[in-house]
C-alpha cells in the first residue's frame, strides 16, 4: 500500500514532459501546476464550479482544483500550454472565443476533450459538456462559434489533428 | 495529512482500523469532488485520506446476464455512457456538470455529505443491491434496507459495489428535476415516479432534508399530489420556501406521472 505522509518529491508527466516537483499530500493538482509555472489553469472558484482550472488527466477533462496532485502521479496531464498550435486554439482566435480571457483555457481544454471524444457531437452534447465552464463576461456565443468552427474544420481529413 | 492508496479491500479496512487505533480520523476518498471542497472550506478535517480507487473491484463495471455490477468508484460519466437503464440516465445525468461527473463516483454521490444523493432515486426504483465492505466481511443487502435517509455506514465500512437488475418490462416511469438557477445546480425538487398503473412509488430528492420515497400509491392519490403525506416536512432555506418547494413538488409529480403514463 502506498503511503504519503509528508511533503516529498514526485514526478508528474505534464504535456509529454516529466516534471519533478516537491509537494504535500493535501495539495491539489491546480496548486502544483501553477507552482511549476503552468499558469494557464486558473484558480477561479477552487470549488469545482467555474471550470477555469480544467486540464486533461488520462485524456479526460477534470477540474484540477478537485484533484489531489498525488492522484496525477503516473497519469499523463495535459494543460492549456500543451495545446499550442491546435485547431481549437486557432478557432478561439478566429471566432472571438474569449473576452477577458480568464475562462478561456478551461473552455479550450474542455472543448478539445469534447472534439477528441465526440468529433460528431451534436448541439445537445456540446451544450452538456460546455455547461461545465462559466464565462463571467458571458461570451458564450463566441465560444460556441469557435467550437463549432473547429468541429467543421476537423471534418476535412487534411485537418485531422485537433 | 496522510494519503493512503490500498490495493485491496483487506488493506483498506486494515488501514482504516490502524489509523483510527492510532488516534487519527480517517476518511474514505473516492472521486474527491466533495472531500476536497469540504477540506478547502474547513468543514471537513481529514487527518488521513484512504483513496479506494486502487482497489480493482471498487472501480470495476460489468454487464452480466440480466443486469449490472457497478463498483462504487465508477464515475458518473462512465455509467452514463455505459448503457445503464434509461431511468438511471435520466436521474443521474443532471447531477453536477459533465467535467465534475468525470470524477464524481457513484459511491461518492450515495455516501457523501451533501443531502441530495440523487443517484439513489433510480437505484431504489430498480431494487438495487449493495455490497458493503465491513470489518466483519462483505455484506450484501438490498439498497432500500441500507439506505435510510443516508447510507448509514458504520465507521470503518465502505460501499464497495452496487448491483442493478434490468428493469422489469412492465415498469413505467417518469422524472422531473427542478432547480433554481439552471441545469447545473442542486435540485429544489427531483421526483422519480416509477411503477405500474395502480401501484406507484415516488422517489424524491431536494424536497426534504434527505431523499425520501413513498410507495403503493394509487393513480387517484397521485392525481392530487398536494394531499400526499410526507414522512418529514419539506425543507425551507435560502433557496426556496417550504410552500414554494411543495408547489414545485406538486407540479413535478404531475409531470413525472404524465411521462410515466399514469394519473396527471
Amino acid at each position: 500500500m502506498n503511503r504519503y505522509d509528508r511533503p516529498d518529491q514526485h514526478t508528474l508527466l505534464i504535456n509529454g514532459e516529466g516534471r519533478t516537483v516537491f509537494f504535500s499530500p493535501e495539495e491539489t493538482l491546480l496548486q502544483v501546476l501553477r507552482r511549476l509555472g503552468l499558469t494557464g489553469a486558473k484558480p477561479g472558484c477552487e470549488n469545482g464550479d467555474c471550470g477555469a482550472c480544467t486540464v486533461l488527466l488520462d485524456g479526460v477533462s477534470v477540474k484540477s482544483c478537485l484533484v489531489l496532485a498525488l492522484e496525477a502521479v503516473g497519469h499523463p496531464v495535459t494543460t492549456i500550454e500543451g495545446l499550442q498550435n491546435t485547431a481549437i486554439q486557432q478557432a478561439f482566435i478566429d471566432h472571438g472565443g474569449f473576452q477577458c480571457g480568464y475562462c478561456t483555457s478551461g473552455f479550450l481544454v474542455n472543448a478539445y476533450a469534447l472534439l477528441e471524444a465526440h468529433p460528431e457531437a451534436d448541439e445537445a452534447l456540446m451544450t452538456d459538456w460546455l455547461r461545465s465552464n462559466l464565462c463571467r463576461c458571458t461570451g458564450y456565443e463566441g465560444i460556441r462559434r469557435a467550437v463549432t468552427a473547429a468541429q467543421e474544420k476537423l471534418k476535412n481529413p487534411e485537418n485531422a489533428r485537433l | 495529512m496522510i494519503y493512503l492508496q490500498p490495493a485491496t479491500v483487506v488493506e483498506a479496512l486494515a488501514a482504516y482500523k490502524n489509523e483510527a487505533d492510532a488516534g487519527r480520523q480517517p476518511v474514505w476518498y473516492s472521486g474527491g469532488t466533495e472531500v476536497i471542497t469540504f477540506m478547502r472550506k474547513g468543514t471537513l478535517k481529514a487527518e488521513v485520506l484512504i483513496d479506494l480507487k486502487g482497489i480493482p473491484e471498487y472501480t470495476a463495471l460489468h454487464r452480466g446476464e440480466g443486469g449490472w455490477s457497478i463498483g462504487a468508484g465508477v464515475s458518473l460519466t462512465t455509467l452514463l455512457e455505459a448503457g445503464l437503464p434509461e431511468l438511471f440516465r435520466a436521474c443521474a445525468g443532471p447531477i453536477a456538470d459533465h467535467t465534475v461527473r468525470n470524477r464524481l463516483s457513484l459511491g461518492g454521490n450515495l455516501c457523501g455529505r451533501l443531502p441530495y444523493r440523487e443517484a439513489v432515486l433510480p437505484l431504489l426504483a430498480l431494487d438495487a443491491q449493495v455490497t458493503l465492505a465491513t470489518p466483519e466481511g462483505l455484506l450484501q443487502l438490498p439498497l432500500r434496507e441500507q439506505f435510510q435517509r443516508h447510507m448509514g455506514l458504520k465507521p470503518g465500512s465502505f460501499l464497495l459495489n452496487v448491483q442493478v437488475a434490468d428493469p422489469k418490462r412492465e415498469l413505467q416511469w417518469g422524472a422531473k428535476r427542478q432547480t433554481r438557477l439552471g441545469p447545473v445546480d442542486y435540485p429544489l425538487v427531483h421526483v422519480l415516479a416509477a411503477g405500474t398503473p395502480g401501484s406507484w412509488s415516488l422517489y424524491i430528492s431536494g424536497l426534504c432534508p434527505y431523499p425520501i420515497s413513498l410507495h403503493n400509491l394509487t393513480d387517484a392519490q397521485l392525481a392530487s399530489p398536494e394531499d400526499l403525506e410526507l414522512p418529514v416536512p419539506p425543507q425551507e432555506d435560502a433557496l426556496a420556501s417550504r410552500a414554494y418547494r411543495l408547489q414545485l413538488f406538486t407540479l413535478a409529480v404531475r409531470e413525472a406521472m404524465a411521462q410515466a403514463g399514469g394519473a396527471q
